[in-house]
C-alpha cells in the first residue's frame, strides 16, 4: 500500500536518438570474464564512474528539453514553391522586428566584404576602396566608419566585437570599434583572405603570394608563417570543428592546413579547374566547393571522401556559405540561391536577385539572416530557418552585455586551445600516442630483469561510425567486380570493332594552342 | 694443665666424632635404596636446594593417601555420608595430562590465536570495502548529528559585553553534569564475556593439544602408513589443484615432490636388501606369495629409480633410432610391471595350457610332418630376422611373438592389432622366473609394439614338428636343451619345457600354399608397415605436443581467472559458477590424418596437372585485383535549375578592371579545363606514398670481407645480413580514399600533448581512452553532472578532528536516526483557510 500523499515522480523519458546523439561510445570493459583490470576495488570504482558517465549522458540528453525554440521554415501553399517568394513578400508578412532586419546599404566604395561576429550581433564591412565600417546591425548603431585610404581585401572580427582586422593593400591592420588603429601587422603581407580561429585566438591569413600565417592575438606572437606553394590564395575558409584552414587553389585541389606543419594535412582533388568557392558546414561534416565549370560538389570532410553530391548549375558559383542549420547559399553573379538538404537531395529553398553582383556572403549566426556584400553596398536577406534558434549563453550570447563580454573574454582566454592541437582529428587529444608508447615498452623489454608489461595497444576508435562491416564490404566488392567486368567487355569490344573500322582524320595541329580549340573538335581527337 | 686436658679432650672428641661419622656412613651404605634425602617440610624459600630433590618412586610409596585414612572409617553406617563424599571425590579426580612441550604448545597457541584474530578482523571487511570503493569520502567519516547547544554555538561568534560578563559572574551558570567515568573500566557483563572468551580459547587449545598428544602416542605402523598415504594423497590433490590455479606454485610443489622422490631413491628402500627381504628371499623358492611380495617391492623400487621422461624430444629420439625403450612407470601395458600375477590366475593359466597342449598333441600325431614346411619356415624367418635381429640373436632366443603372429595371420592389416594374441603369452614371463636366472629384459623394439611380450625359451611349434619331438608339458621339467638340427639360422635353445604356440594349426595349411614370393611380399609389407607406423607415431607426437600446449594455455587462462581468489573483498563480485576452458583449437582427428597422408601424393599429382592451367588463372586473378575503386565511385552529377544572373557591369572604371580580371580568369580556367589535373594529382599521391614508405637500411661496408672497388657486386650473404628490410606496403589512411592525399607526419606536434603511457590500473589503450571519453566541463555537460564528475575523492572539514574508526561504525543504526525531517504537506485549501483565520484574528 502506498501512503496517501504518495506520488511517484518519474523522470521524463529520453528518446533513443537523443541518447545516441550524446553517447560517447563504448565504456571500459569491466565484465568479469574479459576485463583487463585486475584489481577488484579499482574495478568497482570504475564501475561507479561508468554509472556516473551514463547518468551524465542522460542528463545532457535531458537538457535538450531546454532547447525550446525550433527553427522554422517557409512552407509553400499548394501549387506554389518557396523559391518564388520574394524578399518583399516575406518582409510584408513577418513581424516588425524581423522586418527590420532586412535592409540594404547602398555604398559607393564597393565591392564589399562582410563578416559577422560569432554571436551574430555585429557586422563589419570593408569596401575595396578603403571603406571600413563596424556596426551593430540589429539596432543599426554604427560603431565606427573610416576610410583607410588603401585598397581593402578582407575583413575579420577578432574574438570580441571591439576589435577587427582589416587586410589592406600591403599589411593587415587591427582596429578597435572606434576605428582606432591598434596594430599594423607587417608580417602579414598582401593578404587576400583573413580568418579568425576563435578557440585558439589565432588570426589566420592567406596572401596573394601564397603565404599562410597564423597570429596568436592573445599574446601577439606569430605561430607560423610559410609559403603554401599553391599560388594565390583566393579561397580560404576554416573548418570550425578542427580549426584547419581549407585553401582552394587553381588546380581544383582543396588543401587543409594547420600551423604545425609546412605540408598540408590533406589534399583533396575536388574539381578539374580552379576552386571558386569553398564553405564548410558548422558541424564540420560537409564541405561545399564550386568551380567555374558550373559544378558544385558536397564532400564528406570528416572522412575526406566524396563527393556526396555533385551538381551542375546554370552559372558558375562564386560564393558559398553554410548556415547553422545546414542551408547552403550559392551566389552566382547577382543571383543568390539557398538550398536545403533534404533526404539525400538538395532542394531549392529561396532565391534572390540582388541589384549588383555579389562579392561576399555570410549567414548570420543565430539569426535568420543572410548577409551579402555586393559591388555597391551591403544588404541582409531574410532566410527563414537559417539560424540556430537556441543559443548557449556560455558559448556565444547575442544579447551580451558589456560585463558579460568581459567575463566571456577572460573565460575564453582561460579555455584557449594551444595551436599545437590543430589537426584533422579534433579529439586526437583524447587518444593515446600508441606509437611512442609502443616504442617505450619495446625499450623496456630489452632491459633485463624487468617483467614486460602486457599491454593491448589497440586504440578505441578504429572505425568511424557506420563504416565498415562485412555486409558493406561484400556489397562494394560485388559492385566493383561488376564494374570491372563491364569495363573489360567494353574494352574488348572497342579493340575488336574500332581497331580496323575507325580512321583518324588528319587534323591541323596548332601545337600548344590546341587547348583553345572547341571541345567537340578535341573530343574527336 | 687444664689446657692440656682440654686439648686431650678435644682430641678424643674428635676421634669419637670421626668414628661416629664413619659408622654412620657405613650404616647409610647398607641402605642403597635412598641416596637423595626426602624433602623436608620447612619455611617456604625461593631458592631450591639441590638436596631437596625428590625421588619420585619413594615419594609415592611412602605418601599417605586419602584411602589410607579412610580405611579406618570402615563400612559403618554413621560414616556413610563421609564415605559417599569420598567416593564421589575419588570419582571426580582426574589426573591432568602432562603439558605439551613448549614449542608444540606455542605453535598450537599461535595457530589458535591466528584463527581467532582472523575471524575477528573479518568483520571490518565490509566497511573497508565500502570505503575503498566509495567515490568520495567525507572525513570525519562519522559525522555526529548532535548539534552544539545554542549557547555554545552563539558563544563561538560573539564577544561577551562587559555587562554580560558581570552578569555571568553574578549568576554562575549551571555546570553541565558530566558523566563521571566508572571506576571500573569494564562492566560485570563484559568481564564475564571476557572470561568466557578466554575459556573458549583455552578449550580450543587444550583440544588440539590432546589431539596431537594422542596421535603421537599411536604406535601402529599401519596407522602411520595410512596417515602417510593420506598425506601424500592430499599433497597430490593439492598439486593438481595448484596445477589448475597457479602453475608457478605447482612447479615448486613438483620440485619438492621430486626431491622427496630423489631422497627415497637414495635410500635402500624397496631394494630387497633389508633383513626382511633377505629372509623372504630364502622362503621365496618355495612360496609363491613371498615371491610376489618381493617382486612387488622390486617393482616399486624400479618405479622410483626410473627416470622420468620429460620432454617430447626424447620420445622422438626413440622413434628415430631403435634405442632400447625404457618403461614408463605409467605404462599400463608394460608386462614388466604388470607381471605380478595372483596365484589363482597362474593356476588357471596352467590348467588351460595343459588342456590345450593335450589337444595339440593329439592333432600333431594325426598330421604328417612335411619337410617342406620347415624350409618354408626358414624363409619366413628371414624377414623376421631383418626386422628384429636383436631379438632373434643370442643363445636366449627372444622370440617376438608379435611378429610370428603377423606371419601366421597373413592378413597384415589385421596384424597391426596384435594385442589379443599376445596377451595369452604374457603370462609366461612370470612363470619363467622360477627356473631361470631372471634378467631384466629390455625390449629393443618400436614403441608401437607396446604389448610385446618377451618370452624366454620359447620353442617354435614348427621347429618341433621338424624334429618330431613332441614334448610333454610338464612344468617341473627344466633345462632340457633341444637342438634344432635344420634351422641353422635360428639356433633356438630351450631351457625349459615351455612350449608356446601362438596360433592354431590351421595356419600350417596356409603355409603350405605360401611360396617363396610370399616371403618377399611379406618383406615389403613389413617395410610398409614400419613406414606407416612411423608416420602414425609422428602424427601422434604432434598431437600430443599440441594437446600439451593446449593444456598449458588453458591452465594459464584458468590461472588468470582464479588468481585473485584470495582477496578479502568477496562481496564485490560474484564468481562465475562454471569456468569452462575455451578451446581454440579444433579437435584432432587421428583417423583422418593417415588418409590425408595417403592423399597427399594424389594431390601432388593433381597439382602438377593443374600447373599448366594455373598461370592463366593467375592472370585473370591479377586483373581482378587491380581494381581501383576510386575510379568507379562517382556520383552522377545532377543539374540544378538555377536562375541565370544578369550581367551587370559596374558603373565605375575600377570595377571594370576587376570584372575584366574575373572574366580573364574564367577564360583561362576554361582553357586549362581539360588539362589532366587528375593525372597530375594521382602522380603526386604516388610520389607521396613512395616518400612515406620507409626505406631499407643498408649497413654493408664496402670491401669488408671481400674485395672492394668499382663494379663489384655486393654478395648475397651481405645483402641478406646487412640490409635491414622495411615492411613493404604499410597501410595508409588515404589508401582507398581516391583523390585524397593525407600527409602522415612523422612527428606531429600534438604528440607532445598526448598521453604516451598508461596510468596504473589500465593495461589496454582502449580501456584508458574509454575512461577519459566524457567531457567534464560546464560547457559540455549539465551543472549537476559536472559537479558529480569533478567531485574530489576525499573531502575534509577544516578544523575537525579525524578520529580513527571504531566499532560503532559496524553497528547498524536505527532507521529513526537516519530519517530525514520531512515537512508535512499542507494542502492549498488548508493554507487558504489558515490565512483566512489569521486575517480574522487580525481583525
Amino acid at each position: 500500500m502506498k501512503p496517501a500523499g504518495y506520488r511517484r515522480r518519474e523522470r521524463v523519458p529520453i528518446s533513443k536518438e537523443k541518447l545516441a546523439k550524446h553517447d560517447k561510445g563504448e565504456g571500459i570493459d569491466l565484465k568479469a570474464k574479459s576485463t583487463r583490470i585486475k584489481n577488484k576495488v579499482i574495478r568497482q570504482k570504475l564501475k561507479k564512474k561508468e554509472v556516473v558517465y551514463n547518468d551524465t549522458v542522460k542528463d545532457t540528453a535531458r537538457t535538450e528539453l531546454l532547447l525550446t525554440e525550433d527553427y522554422g521554415c517557409l512552407e509553400a501553399d499548394c501549387g506554389e514553391v518557396t523559391v518564388q517568394y520574394k524578399q518583399k513578400q516575406i518582409v510584408d508578412n513577418v513581424d516588425i522586428t524581423a522586418a527590420a532586419k532586412r535592409f540594404t546599404l547602398n555604398l559607393e566604395f564597393g565591392p564589399y566584404y562582410i563578416k559577422y561576429t560569432r554571436n551574430g550581433r555585429h557586422l563589419v564591412l570593408g569596401g575595396r576602396k578603403g571603406h571600413v565600417a563596424a556596426l551593430d546591425w540589429v539596432t543599426k548603431k554604427l560603431a565606427c566608419e573610416i576610410n583607410v585610404m588603401e585598397s581593402i581585401h578582407d575583413v575579420s572580427w577578432l574574438h570580441i566585437e571591439t576589435m577587427f582586422a582589416v587586410a589592406q593593400k600591403d599589411w593587415v591592420f587591427i582596429y578597435d570599434n572606434q576605428g582606432i588603429e591598434l596594430h599594423c601587422l607587417k608580417a602579414m603581407y598582401k593578404v587576400s583572405r583573413l580568418e579568425f580561429l576563435p578557440y585558439h585566438f589565432l588570426l589566420a591569413s592567406g596572401s596573394k603570394e601564397g603565404y599562410l600565417a597564423w597570429l596568436d592575438v592573445s599574446i601577439g606572437k606569430f605561430v607560423n608563417s610559410f609559403n603554401s606553394k599553391v599560388g594565390k590564395i583566393a579561397v580560404m575558409t576554416q573548418n570550425p570543428t578542427n580549426a584547419v584552414l581549407c585553401v582552394g587553389d587553381t588546380k581544383g585541389v582543396v588543401s587543409m592546413w594547420s600551423p604545425n606543419s609546412k605540408n598540408p594535412l590533406a589534399k583533396m582533388l575536388c574539381h578539374t579547374q580552379t576552386v571558386a568557392a569553398c564553405a564548410v558546414h558548422p558541424y564540420g561534416t560537409y564541405m561545399a566547393t564550386s568551380c567555374p565549370d558550373r559544378s558544385v560538389k558536397i564532400w564528406d570532410i570528416r572522412q575526406l571522401a566524396g563527393p556526396m553530391h555533385s551538381y551542375y548549375v546554370r552559372a558558375p558559383v562564386e560564393h558559398l556559405s553554410y548556415s547553422q542549420t545546414g542551408q547552403l547559399a550559392m551566389a552566382m553573379g547577382n543571383v543568390v540561391e539557398v538550398y536545403r538538404l533534404s533526404t539525400d537531395e538538395m532542394k531549392p529553398y529561396m532565391r534572390h536577385r540582388a541589384d549588383w553582383t555579389v562579392t561576399s556572403m555570410q549567414f548570420c549566426p543565430y539569426e535568420d539572416i543572410l548577409g551579402i556584400g555586393t559591388t555597391k553596398g551591403v544588404s541582409s536577406l531574410l532566410i527563414p530557418g537559417s539560424g540556430e534558434p537556441n543559443f548557449d549563453g556560455l558559448e556565444s550570447n547575442p544579447f551580451q552585455t558589456k560585463s558579460q563580454r568581459r567575463e566571456a573574454e577572460v573565460k575564453a582566454l582561460l579555455d584557449k586551445i594551444q595551436p599545437e592541437l590543430i589537426c584533422l582529428d579534433p579529439v586526437a587529444i583524447a587518444e593515446v600516442d600508441t606509437s611512442t608508447f609502443e616504442n617505450k615498452i619495446e625499450a623496456k623489454k630489452n632491459l633485463l630483469y624487468l617483467k614486460p608489461k602486457n599491454i593491448d595497444f589497440k586504440p578505441r576508435r578504429t572505425k568511424a561510425k557506420g563504416k565498415g562491416g562485412t555486409a558493406k564490404v561484400i556489397k562494394t566488392k560485388k559492385i566493383l567486380k561488376e564494374l570491372s567486368r563491364k569495363e573489360t567487355i567494353d574494352m574488348l569490344r572497342q579493340t575488336d570493332s574500332r581497331s580496323d573500322t575507325r580512321k583518324t582524320k588528319p587534323q591541323k595541329d596548332y601545337g600548344i594552342l590546341n587547348r583553345f580549340l572547341p571541345k567537340s573538335n578535341k573530343k574527336s581527337n | 694443665m687444664s689446657t692440656g686436658y682440654l686439648e686431650e679432650l678435644d682430641d678424643t672428641e674428635k676421634d669419637v666424632s670421626e668414628s661416629h661419622s664413619k659408622l654412620l656412613e657405613a650404616v647409610s651404605q647398607l641402605d642403597k635404596g635412598q641416596k637423595v634425602k626426602k624433602a623436608e617440610r620447612s619455611e617456604p624459600t625461593l631458592e631450591v636446594s639441590e638436596f631437596h630433590l625428590v625421588k619420585s618412586g619413594i615419594c609415592d610409596r611412602d605418601a599417605v593417601h586419602v584411602y589410607d585414612l579412610a580405611k579406618t572409617l570402615g563400612q559403618k553406617s554413621h560414616h556413610h555420608e563421609i564415605t559417599k563424599n569420598l567416593q564421589a571425590i575419588k570419582r571426580k579426580v582426574q589426573v591432568l595430562p602432562k603439558p605439551l612441550e613448549k614449542p608444540a604448545a606455542d605453535r598450537i597457541k599461535r595457530i589458535v590465536g591466528f584463527k581467532n584474530t582472523k575471524q575477528e578482523l573479518k568483520k571490518w571487511n565490509a566497511i573497508i570495502t565500502r570505503n575503498r570503493t566509495a567515490e568520495s569520502l567525507h572525513f570525519p567519516l562519522k559525522q555526529s548529528m548532535k548539534l552544539d547547544s545554542s549557547t555554545k554555538f552563539v558563544k563561538r561568534f560573539r564577544l561577551q559585553s562587559d555587562l554580560e560578563k558581570e552578569l555571568a559572574a553574578l549568576e554562575p551558570q549551571k555546570d553541565n553534569i558530566e558523566e563521571k567515568s566508572d571506576e571500573f573500566s569494564l562492566t560485570l557483563k563484559e568481564i564475564i564475556m571476557k572470561r568466557k572468551e578466554a575459556a573458549r580459547i583455552r578449550a580450543q587449545q587444550s583440544y588440539r593439544e590432546a589431539k596431537a598428544h594422542r596421535q603421537n602416542k599411536i604406535k601402529s605402523k599401519k596407522f602411520h602408513r595410512v596417515q602417510r598415504k593420506e598425506k601424500i594423497k592430499l599433497q597430490l590433490k593439492e598439486f593438481e589443484e595448484l596445477q589448475k590455479t597457479n602453475p608457478e606454485a605447482a612447479l615448486e610443489k613438483l620440485e619438492q615432490l621430486d626431491k622427496t622422490r630423489a631422497e627415497e631413491r637414495m635410500t635402500l628402500r624397496h631394494k630387497n636388501t633389508g633383513r626382511w627381504a633377505k629372509s623372504k628371499q630364502i622362503r621365496a623358492k618355495y612360496d609363491k606369495e613371498t615371491r610376489q611380495e618381493l617382486a612387488q617391492q622390486l617393482s616399486v623400487g624400479r618405479e622410483l629409480t626410473q627416470k622420468f621422461k620429460k620432454s617430447n624430444d626424447s620420445e622422438e629420439e626413440d622413434v628415430g633410432d631403435d634405442t632400447p625403450m625404457q618403461f614408463l612407470a605409467s605404462d599400463k601395458e608394460n608386462p614388466w610391471i604388470e607381471n605380478v600375477k595372483t596365484e589363482s590366475e597362474i593356476d588357471e593359466f596352467v590348467k588351460n595350457y595343459r588342456k590345450y597342449w593335450d589337444n595339440q598333441n593329439k592333432k600333431l600325431e594325426s598330421q604328417n610332418i612335411n619337410s617342406k614346411i620347415t624350409t618354408e619356415n626358414k624363409k619366413i624367418d628371414n624377414p623376421l630376422k631383418d626386422t628384429q635381429p636383436s631379438i632373434l640373436n643370442g643363445t636366449d632366443a627372444r622370440v617376438n611373438t608379435n611378429s610370428f603372429a603377423i606371419q601366421n595371420n597373413e592378413k597384415i592389416e589385421e596384424a597391426i592389432d596384435l594385442n589379443k594374441p599376445t596377451i595369452s603369452l604374457m603370462d609366461f614371463s612370470s612363470r619363467d622366473n622360477n627356473t631361470n636366472n631372471r634378467q631384466p629384459l629390455e625390449t629393443k623394439n618400436h614403441k608401437e609394439y607396446l604389448t610385446k611380450v618377451n618370452v624366454k625359451n620359447v620353442k617354435n611349434k614348427f621347429y618341433k614338428k621338424t624334429t618330431g619331438n613332441i614334448l610333454d608339458n610338464n612344468l617341473i621339467q627344466s633345462n632340457k636343451k633341444i637342438k634344432l638340427p635344420k634351422t641353422s639360422i635360428n639356433n633356438v635353445t630351450a631351457t625349459s619345457s615351455w612350449n608356446v604356440e601362438s596360433i592354431e594349426n590351421i595356419n600350417t595349411e596356409n603355409f603350405k600354399n605360401s611360396n617363396v614370393s610370399n616371403s618377399e611380399k611379406i618383406n615389403k609389407l613389413f617395410d610398409f608397415m614400419e613406414e606407416k607406423i612411423q608416420d602414425q607415431i609422428k602424427s601422434k607426437l604432434e598431437r600430443i605436443t599440441q594437446n600439451y600446449e593446449e593444456i598449458k594455455t588453458n591452465k594459464k587462462r584458468k590461472s588468470k581467472n582464479i588468481e585473485f581468489k584470495d582477496d578479502n573483498f568477496d562481496g564485490l563480485e560474484i564468481q562465475a559458477k562454471k569456468q569452462k576452458p575455451i578451446l581454440d583449437l579444433s579437435l584432432n582427428e587421428s583417423a583422418c590424418k593417415n588418409n590425408l597422408e595417403v592423399n597427399i601424393e594424389l594431390e601432388k599429382i593433381k597439382q602438377i596437372k593443374q600447373h599448366n592451367i594455373s598461370p592463366v588463372d593467375n592472370r585473370s586473378n591479377a586483373s581482378k585485383v587491380e581494381i581501383d575503386p576510386n575510379k568507379y565511385i562517382n556520383i552522377k552529377p545532377k543539374h540544378l535549375n538555377t536562375n541565370l544572373p544578369i550581367d551587370i557591369t559596374g558603373g565605375d572604371d575600377v570595377l571594370d578592371d576587376s570584372e575584366d580580371e574575373e572574366e580573364r580568369r574564367n577564360v583561362v580556367s576554361e582553357a586549362f579545363a581539360d588539362d589532366d589535373v587528375v593525372e597530375e594529382f594521382r602522380k603526386e599521391k604516388e610520389e607521396e606514398v613512395k616518400k612515406a614508405q620507409p626505406k631499407d637500411i643498408d649497413l654493408t661496408l664496402p670491401g669488408w670481407g671481400n674485395w672492394g672497388g668499382k663494379n663489384i657486386k655486393v654478395s648475397k650473404r651481405k645483402k641478406r645480413r646487412f640490409i635491414l628490410k622495411m615492411p613493404k606496403d604499410l597501410s595508409r589512411r588515404d589508401e582507398n580514399k581516391g583523390d585524397v592525399i593525407i600527409f602522415e607526419e612523422d612527428n606531429p606536434k600534438i604528440k607532445e600533448h598526448q598521453v604516451n603511457e598508461l596510468p596504473y590500473p589500465f593495461s589496454s589503450v582502449k580501456d584508458y581512452e574509454a575512461s577519459i571519453r566524457m567531457p567534464i566541463g560546464r560547457n559540455f555537460v549539465s551543472e549537476n553532472s559536472h559537479r558529480k564528475l569533478i567531485e574530489p575523492s576525499v573531502k575534509t572539514h577544516m578544523g575537525k578532528v579525524i578520529e580513527p574508526m571504531n566499532e560503532d561504525i559496524l553497528v547498524k543504526k536505527n532507521d529513526k536516526e537516519n530519517r530525514k525531517f520531512i515537512p508535512k504537506r499542507i494542502d492549498k485549501k488548508q493554507k487558504i483557510k489558515r490565512i483566512k483565520t489569521n486575517k480574522q484574528a487580525i481583525k
